[in-house]
């Protein structure tokens, strides 16, 4: 059975390095390379303000989860990105743009107008 | 200072993690140095923020030098 660790945070911005650490720290667990630890702090980070800009405002709370374990990881935001086609906010477009440099395979879930749930995996050790 | 005697140099070497909010502000400092008619440039982007740089094609837009001397007299 795989394992699902989850966070929850207000939408502030001292929150996205509480997430980032909380990422870190699950990743080295099950062995991740700190090469990909470094990326995947950047993906969080990047998703995290995406997310706080999307709830902030109404007071919502930003969530991050984590499943998985051996062979991979899978790291899940909602709100964490764009589903606008517009493409108007540069923030979230560079956001958008590095979380699918660093991981080809993120998957950017639409969801409410304009929102996105993002998701992406990071391999672990063996 | 004078116009066209701004020289900032934003030395990166203890600097572990950039994020876009981070290039964000560095963009935005860049523009408005060479408005002035100044130059900004990066010294000593290593790992992580080398990496984003290069990623989000910065590393053409800035100058980045290996050592703040070498910025300082490049």
């Amino acid at each position: 059975m795989a394992d699902r660790f989850t966070l929850e945070l207000p939408p502030e911005p001292i929150s996205i390095g509480t997430a980032r650490l909380f990422s870190a720290t699950v990743a080295r667990f099950f062995g991740t390379q700190e090469e990909a630890v470094e990326d995947l702090k950047l993906a969080v980070s990047e998703a995290c303000t995406v997310a706080i800009r999307a709830n902030e405002a109404q007071g919502g709370r930003v969530h991050l989860a984590i499943e998985g374990g051996r062979p991979a990881l899978t790291f899940s935001i909602p709100d964490g990105g764009s589903a606008s086609t517009d493409r108007t906010d540069p923030l979230e477009v560079a956001s958008g743009e590095l979380i699918r440099a660093l991981f080809p395979s993120a998957e950017f879930v639409p969801t409410a107008e304009r929102r996105a749930d993002v998701r992406f995996s990071v391999p672990t050790g063996s | 200072m004078e116009e066209g005697q701004i020289r900032i140099v934003v030395n990166l070497e203890e600097v572990g993690f950039l994020d876009s909010s981070g290039l964000g502000a560095l963009v935005g400092a860049l523009k408005r140095v060479n408005e002035r008619g100044g130059r900004l440039v990066l010294a000593c982007p290593e790992g992580s923020p080398l990496k984003v740089l290069t990623i989000t094609g910065l590393d053409k837009v800035f100058a980045i030098h290996d050592s703040v001397d070498d910025a300082l007299r490049g």
